[in-house]
Order: structure tokens, then sequence, then C-alpha cells
């Protein structure tokens, strides 16, 4: 049977920085590229199909020689301040979607700055992977406090100092919310 | 690590203890704030006695005159002490003023995690 190595406080202390950096890499992780690409691709689409809407609306009332107002074509495809706002991207973006998005592509692999990418899913289980061995950090620290009077850390878990175990921390939402 | 059977009233005792050691710490905290403050005062008289004499000794001639600067030197002597001292004991009060700043930051979450799982009531809570 192997026995976990005994870590003295200051190993603890680094570990819990490591890990609480992790958890602020993980929270900072962007959608992984192809789900970030069909967000953007789906957005400008539909701003793409409320820009048509509205050239048909207006090519409609044309050929129906009515009098053309603002208030009349915007009823139909922009009656929000949303919609409005996605009819001036699509005025936009229509005439050249395709072009458009790999322009933003080529200037996204400018500017990626090499952080994590995660599905929503990977990244809520990472994050509660990594809070849950904060706790347990956490709880190893405080315990050493406590038996040895070391000045605590800043900015310990009061859960972790009064000894709550990990499962009621985890269930009663206190494990440490990093910052 | 094993979390021991009976770690319900082993919490109980450690709010107990973080909410007195906060306590303590707002106490101390306050009687240096004081000590501080009588520190000034007695400061600010002593330097104004000072500035008296100092005043007074151009007017003043013969041994009289040799006596008040001996005690001028003196004065000056104590007041350079006082100001050290104040100055000392203004930073330790900062110093017990953090401490008990953390220490109520801590025994406040301590207090709200206790009260989330049902440690202790609203009513221990606030006691």
């Amino acid at each position: 049977m192997s026995q976990k190595p005994i870590l003295t406080l200051g190993e603890i202390r680094e570990e819990i920085d490591e890990v609480s950096e992790q958890i602020e890499r993980t929270k900072a992780a962007g959608l992984p590229e192809a789900e970030s690409l069909a967000s953007l691709k789906a957005t400008l689409s539909d701003a793409s199909v409320t820009w048509q809407k509205f050239t048909g609306t207006a090519a409609d009332a044309l050929a129906a020689g009515e009098e053309i107002t603002a208030y009349r074509l915007l009823s139909v495809v922009a009656p929000s301040a949303d919609k409005l706002a996605l009819l001036g991207l699509g005025a936009a973006v229509a005439p050249r979607l395709d072009a458009v998005i790999k322009e933003i592509q080529t200037e996204a692999k400018k500017r990626d700055d090499g952080r994590l990418r995660l599905l929503p899913g990977e990244k809520a289980a990472r994050l509660l992977e990594l809070r849950r061995r904060l706790y347990s950090l956490e709880m190893a620290e405080a315990e050493i406090t406590e038996a040895t009077g070391e000045k605590r850390r800043a900015n310990c878990n009061a859960a972790a100092v009064l000894g709550i175990p990990a499962d009621v921390a985890e269930a009663n939402k206190l494990l440490t919310e990093v910052e | 690590m094993t979390t021991p059977a009976n770690w319900r009233p082993a919490a109980r005792a450690k709010l107990v203890r973080l909410k007195s050691e906060a306590e303590a710490h707002r106490a101390e905290s306050q009687r240096l704030m004081q000590t501080c403050i009588s520190m000034t005062q007695y400061l600010r008289t002593a330097e104004a006695e000072l500035a008296e004499l100092e005043r007074r000794l151009p007017f003043i001639k013969g041994e009289y005159a040799d006596q008040i600067r001996q005690e001028i030197e003196e004065r000056t002597a104590d007041v350079e002490q006082q100001r050290a001292a104040l100055s000392a004991a203004r930073e330790r009060a900062e110093e017990t003023r953090n401490a008990y700043g953390f220490a109520a930051r801590l025994a406040n979450d301590a207090t709200d995690a206790a009260l989330r799982i049902r440690l202790v009531t609203e009513q221990e809570a606030a006691a």
C-alpha cells in the first residue's frame, strides 16, 4: 500500500498557490476554436438573414407602390433594439459573409494568447476537481496551523479552518471561490 | 486525511475560539489606539512647553538663562524620545489593527459557513 507523502506547511501553501492559479486559468478558459467559430458563424448568419428580410420587405413595399417610411420597414424586421443591432450588423456583413469570417479568423490567430480552451461541461468539471483539491490542501493547512500555532494565511478558507468535511463543504457551496 | 466523526462539536469550539480571538484583537487594537492618542497629547504638551522655553530664552540673562538652556536640552531629548516611542506605538497599533481585520474577517466567514451548514442557530451566531 503506497502512503501519501507528508507535506510541510510551506509545501502545502506552494501547492495552494499553484492550484489557485490553475483555477484562475480554468475560469478564464475560452471555448474550443471550433465551438467559438460556430457561434460566430451562427450570429453573423442570423444578422445576414435579418438583413435579407429587410431588403425583401423594402422590395415588397416598393413593388406595391407604398410610401416607404423607416417605421414601415423596421417594424417588420427590427421591432426591438436587439433586432435593430442585428440588422445593422447584417448590413455590414451580408454582402461578404465568408470573407468577413475569414478576416476575423486571421485576426483571431494573431491575438491568440494561448489560453485554455474548454467546453462548458469540461470547464465546470475541471473547476470542481480543482476546488476539491484546493479544499483538501486547505484542510491540511488548517490542521497544521491548528497544531503548531503558525500564522494563518491571509485568505485562508474559514470552512477548512473550522474543519468542515469536504463533502459537507461541497454540498453547502463552501469550497473556496478563488477571486 | 481523515475527518473525525465528531467534527461538529470540534467545529463549534473552533468557531467560539475564532470569535474570541477576533474580540481579543479588537480590544488590543482599541487599547493601542487609546495609547497612541494619550501619547500624542503628551507629546503636543511637551512640544508646546519646549517652544515656550525657546521663545523666552533670548529675553533671559545670567545664571537663570543657563538653567533654561539646560532645561531646553533635557526637554529636547525627551521630546525626541517621545516622538520615537509614538512612531513605534503607531506602527504596533497599525499591525494590531490589521491583525484584527484579518481575525474579524475569518470569524465572520466562519460564522457564515457555520450558519450555512446549520452548525449554529442565528441566535448563537449573533452572540
